[in-house]
């Protein structure tokens, strides 16, 4: 029963991932072409762009699925106290890399998204296993 | 899946409170996708801005309430 109701937010934290890939590859693909020439992107370096926006909203919704996904785990008793603290260091781990994110952008650093993202990524698969499997 | 009526009883009030935020969630969300759409870094930015703010609260009361429950398993 409990699954049956979780499954829409967790099918929501997953898009949200698939977006964050989706942006990531707009990024890489800008910064890609202009290391096949040999020069700095200019995403990289210049002023922030629409697509430095766009890879923080896809880095930020993911976040915020997988926190609201977490929240209504919390309240539903679907974590248990002695699993706590392993699920709080997961999530501190995605929110931290959201924060690397928004340092990243407020540097214009494309490089670090794509780090951000994949950062992002692999604690909130890592942490959405622990509820999958009724931490 | 065993049934117990604690947890059924947990069940509703967890959707009880995201019922209640769901009209605020939608608008953020919307407000998220038109930033992902639209070539307006203005519109893009506000809508990066307002999702950073709510994942700020969200991590906070995620991280309280799981400390309060790691508490419970220290006994």
């Amino acid at each position: 029963m409990k699954k049956t109701f979780l499954i829409p937010l967790a099918s929501l934290a997953l898009c949200a991932c698939t977006a964050l890939g989706a942006a990531s590859t707009a990024v890489g693909l800008a910064t890609g072409a202009a290391d096949a020439a040999g020069v700095a992107a200019p995403v990289t370096y210049a002023n922030h762009t629409t697509i430095d926006e766009k890879a923080g909203i896809s880095i930020e919704l993911a976040y915020n699925a997988w926190y609201r996904l977490l929240e209504l785990a919390i309240d539903t008793g679907f974590v248990k106290p002695a699993n706590a603290a392993r699920v709080a260091a997961l999530d501190n781990k995605a929110y931290a890399a959201t924060l690397v994110a928004q340092h990243a952008y407020l540097a214009g650093n494309a490089t670090s998204f794509r780090a951000a993202e994949a950062e992002a990524r692999a604690a909130i698969k890592e942490a959405m296993g622990l509820i999958g499997k009724g931490t | 899946v065993h049934f117990d009526l604690a947890t059924a009883i947990k069940a509703m009030q967890g959707i009880g409170s995201v019922a209640l935020q769901l009209p605020a969630v939608k608008a953020l969300v919307d407000k998220a996708v038109g930033g992902l759409k639209t070539d307006d870094q203005e519109k893009a930015r506000d809508a990066y801005h307002d999702l950073i703010a709510d994942n700020a609260d969200g991590h906070a009361r995620v991280q309280d309430k799981l400390a309060k429950l790691a508490a419970q398993a220290r006994g």
